[in-house]
């Protein structure tokens, strides 16, 4: 009785008018993101951040949640309509959906992923109302080896589900944690690497790295490439799927929220593997797979319920831990903090009204997203036809006032622009982005974490206690696999399988 | 040999021996002790360590697997070079200038400097976009932007 006692409080904190408008304003602002490709959820809450200021931490983390899920559904729209997805979670939504749209079936393909996400996302919701506080409990008993086994474990994951080269994400690990030194070192206080300025005795913020390197960087590679956007021009039709729409798609939307939830949950897996994995499970179980690629409605279902039900999933650890499962959780932890709020085994217990008033507005806001998604698609494809030369400039104009306005720091623009030209050449040379991020958030903790662990007179510890061991063996496990040849050729056969049954 | 991989292998080599030379400057301490440099220094080994085996790789690979062919348009590192030099000047004007101006020349300048756009669209979309930032960021949120040559 306690979830339904527990749950009403949120629904009340939830139904405020103020919160019920932040709730609005970050389901749109999400969906209008999604739509528009080259700026995601990570930059986008980033910019959003030094807005929040002044506003009631319950009511930012509303609207800073609502971007992120927000997000998922408007990146379907431009995969379907436009073969350019919005997000790099809707990447495979574009396969099937796309497709669908060819063949004059753009509505039904529109509508079932917005029931899609709808579902997924109310489950997931579900599971981590469920979940969250018993892991915060089981929390209570880590001591510092054990959070340092789990932010290893973070950083291994992010790196080993990177796309191409292990050794490269690890390279992009090790240097975030680097950068992630610069400033005051957490426990003696010495200043490191900071050159004598004195905006980087503080330390390189979380905000201008993650825009410079996921927003500024990605305007600079669209406009070399010069992306071209056609939108689909035939009429869109009715969105609602029919019912053998339905009858198809009902186990792809079942197990698409299994997939994407518990995949969610994983540190480092974020919201694009679930969608390929869920892609690929229906492949394999359906009678007929020959048809995924031309245009099968269970094609869409599937990932776009996987995607918005891992942003559930993906809250769970931050929310009873305090570490963030991917990037968008990485800032979104950053939120936290500057309304200081520490995420981790206490939040719960603490601050009952934000872990549960979020829970309830993330079952509004799903309400809000479906309502607000079916008439409003008309709109998204105007903005869609907006050419890519007017929209970077004001891309780049939003990544300025988004970092200035954080601190009123000219030179914290500097760094956004030296983020985006190093984001620029990394993703030249084949590295990516998010193990770099994720470990420069994590490194001060990590860091923390691993000196007071040896603070405990035995360089063995971490091995020496069941829960880190476990953990770091699970770690070290995944490492083995990659950089052994042997391993590391049937993860390539297996990684190859996988993309081919996506395909 | 696979070249990019040749170059961002020395790179991060660099990096790892600069890392680990400059982290002595600090206290490093010892295993059960660790002082400010500790972290560091581990971190400057782990990256010399991977970028050899980055390099030792990249030697070993065959041309035939060189990266994929970049999708970029020929001349198009122009627009880049251009789009920085434009950012880099925005944000050294930005608090002489003051937001409402610069914010208007870094449109113009970049809408204008990467393709063809009609003038009426650029002078369109600069001044209600700057008029946009106004009204929501200063009037409404009361961020303070530096103000600079126009005074609002």
């Amino acid at each position: 009785m306690d979830i339904f006692h527990n749950l009403l409080l949120g629904f009340g904190v939830a139904f405020s008018p103020m919160n019920l408008l932040f709730c609005f304003l970050g389901v749109l602002i999400g969906t209008l993101i999604g739509v528009l490709p080259g700026i995601g959820p990570t930059a986008t809450i980033s910019l959003l951040l030094p807005v929040t200021f002044g506003m009631n931490p319950v009511a930012s983390i509303i609207m800073l949640a609502g971007v992120y899920y927000g997000a998922m559904y408007g990146g379907s729209t431009t995969s379907i309509l436009v073969n350019i997805p919005g997000e790099a979670a809707s990447v495979v939504t574009c396969l099937d959906g796309y497709q669908m749209a060819r063949q004059g079936r753009a509505g039904p393909a529109l509508g079932m992923s917005a029931f899609g996400s709808f579902i997924g996302g109310t489950l997931s919701i579900l599971g981590l109302m469920l979940l969250a506080p018993l892991l915060a409990r089981l929390a209570l008993k880590f001591g510092p080896p054990e959070f340092f086994a789990l932010m290893v474990l973070g950083l291994t994951m992010v790196t080993y589900l990177c796309r191409g080269s292990i050794i490269k994400g690890l390279i992009m690990a090790v240097a975030g944690i680097t950068v992630s030194t610069i400033g005051q070192d957490p426990i003696s206080g010495t200043t490191r690497f900071a050159l004598g300025s004195i905006t980087l005795m503080d330390g390189v913020g979380i905000v201008p790295a993650a825009m410079g390197l996921f927003g500024i960087s990605e305007v600079l590679t669209n406009i070399e490439e010069n992306i071209k956007q056609e939108v689909f021009t035939t009429r869109i039709g009715s969105l609602l799927p029919t019912l053998r729409d339905w009858i198809d798609s009902k186990w792809a939307i079942v197990r698409g929220s299994l997939i994407g939830f518990l995949l969610g949950i994983l540190p480092g897996s974020g919201t694009v593997i679930p969608t390929f994995i869920s892609y690929a499970v229906e492949k394999r179980l359906s009678r007929h797979p020959e048809r995924f690629g031309t245009g099968v409605i269970e094609g869409v279902a599937a990932p776009e319920t996987a995607n918005n039900a891992a942003t559930g999933g993906s809250l769970v650890t931050l929310l009873s831990l305090g570490i963030p499962a991917n990037v968008v959780m990485a800032v979104l932890l950053g939120a936290f903090i500057i309304h200081g709020i520490q995420p981790g085994p206490l939040l719960i217990g603490k601050h009952p009204e934000l872990f549960w008033g979020t829970i309830a507005s993330m079952y509004i806001g799903n309400g809000m997203l479906l309502v607000l998604n079916l008439p409003l698609i008309g709109i998204w494809v105007k903005i869609l036809k907006i050419p890519y030369q007017i929209l970077f400039p004001l891309i780049i104009l939003f990544c300025f006032l988004g970092v200035y306005s954080l601190n009123n720091n000219i030179y914290e623009i500097l760094i956004l622009i030296i983020f985006g030209v190093f984001g620029y050449f990394m993703r030249k040379f084949g590295f990516e982005g998010a193990p770099f991020l994720m470990a420069l958030v994590l490194g001060p903790m990590l860091e923390t974490a691993f000196r007071q662990s040896l603070l405990y007179g035995d360089p063995f510890i971490f091995f020496k206690r069941p829960i880190s061991a476990t953990i770091l063996g699970v770690s070290l496990f995944l490492f083995a696999t990659a950089l052994f040849p042997g391993i590391a050729h049937r993860r390539k056969k297996l990684e190859k399988e996988l993309e081919e049954d996506a395909l | 040999m696979r070249f990019p991989d040749f170059i961002s292998g020395i790179f991060w080599l660099c990096f790892g021996l600069l890392l680990s030379l400059w982290s002595t400057c600090y206290q490093i301490g010892s295993i059960v002790q660790p002082g400010a440099g500790f972290l560091p220094l581990i971190l400057g080994i782990l990256m010399i360590l991977l970028s050899i085996l980055l390099l030792v790789k990249a030697k070993g690979a065959s041309r035939a697997t060189k990266m994929p062919a970049s999708s970029s348009l020929p001349g198009g590192w122009k627009k880049v070079i251009y789009t920085v030099f434009i950012m880099l000047l925005a944000t050294f004007l930005f608090e002489f200038l003051g937001y409402l101006l610069t914010f208007f020349l870094l449109l113009i300048l970049l809408m204008r400097g990467t393709g063809p756009q009609k003038w009426r669209t650029t002078l369109l979309v600069s001044s209600f976009s700057a008029f946009i930032i106004y009204l929501i960021f200063v009037l409404l949120l009361k961020q303070p932007l530096p103000k600079g040559l126009l005074g609002i």
